[in-house]
């Protein structure tokens, strides 16, 4: 039983997309005192580096590639 | 944002800020004050559903001909580590199995365009490879944490 156990957290841990996801209302927001209809995105900041046994290396044009994703998936 | 009804207004471009200095220093003004007010809202992120944090009215000043209700600050940290550092953190699995660790961390954050207080604001943490399916790894986490913004 543990062994079948361990190999399903195993592969939850291994393929496992949003570790995370946490999200925060002001007051205003959750009451409807403020209304939100219109919203203007401005530009991202990315950052992406890879990281080596030298040490953390900046990619900009990642960074560049994921921003425009970005952008284009909240929009 | 689109999908759900919000009216969506283009980012400044280049040739906007151009022919604007005023809007240019303001638009950098602005940025550089939300750097010091996301580090305080990553700390401590239950403060925005107290309505503790806010960039102040200044925000007034880019929104004088546009006027869009919020701004959406956007930040995202992506990491991803070669096979070498996995063998030197102990990672020796992922360097078995071919893993390329990868991961982002996503910062979203709606800010109200006339009174500068920080209305929204979603932190995702993913994992997977965001360079060849940024919309599944990225971008399915942000979708459903903006559906959470009332309409």
């Amino acid at each position: 039983m543990k062994g079948p156990l361990f190999a399903a957290v195993l592969v939850a841990a291994l393929t496992s997309q949003a570790l995370l996801a946490e999200e925060y209302l002001h007051p205003k927001l959750r009451r409807g005192q403020t209304l939100i209809r219109a919203v203007m995105l401005l530009v991202p900041d990315v950052k992406v580096t890879k990281s080596s046994v030298s040490g953390p290396e900046r990619m900009p044009q990642e960074s560049d590639r994921l921003a425009a994703q970005l952008l284009r998936v909240i929009s | 944002m689109k999908e759900r009804g919000f009216n969506v207004q283009p980012t400044f471009t280049e040739e906007v800020l151009q022919q604007s200095g005023p809007l240019r220093h303001a638009l950098f003004e602005i940025q550089r004050r939300y750097e010091d007010l996301a580090a305080a809202m990553d700390r401590n992120p239950s403060g925005v559903a107290k309505g503790r944090f806010s960039l102040g009215d200044r925000v007034a000043g880019l929104s004088l001909a546009l006027a869009p209700d919020a701004f959406v600050f956007i930040r995202a940290t992506a990491e991803m580590m070669t096979p070498g550092k996995q063998a030197l953190d102990g990672q020796l699995l992922n360097v078995i199995l071919g893993q390329r660790p990868r991961s982002v961390f996503s910062h979203i954050c709606l800010v109200d365009s006339v009174t500068g207080e920080v209305l929204f604001l979603s932190l995702t943490v993913a994992k997977g490879d965001f360079l060849s399916d940024a919309e599944k790894v990225v971008g399915e986490p942000i979708v459903r944490a903006l559906q959470k913004i009332p309409f």
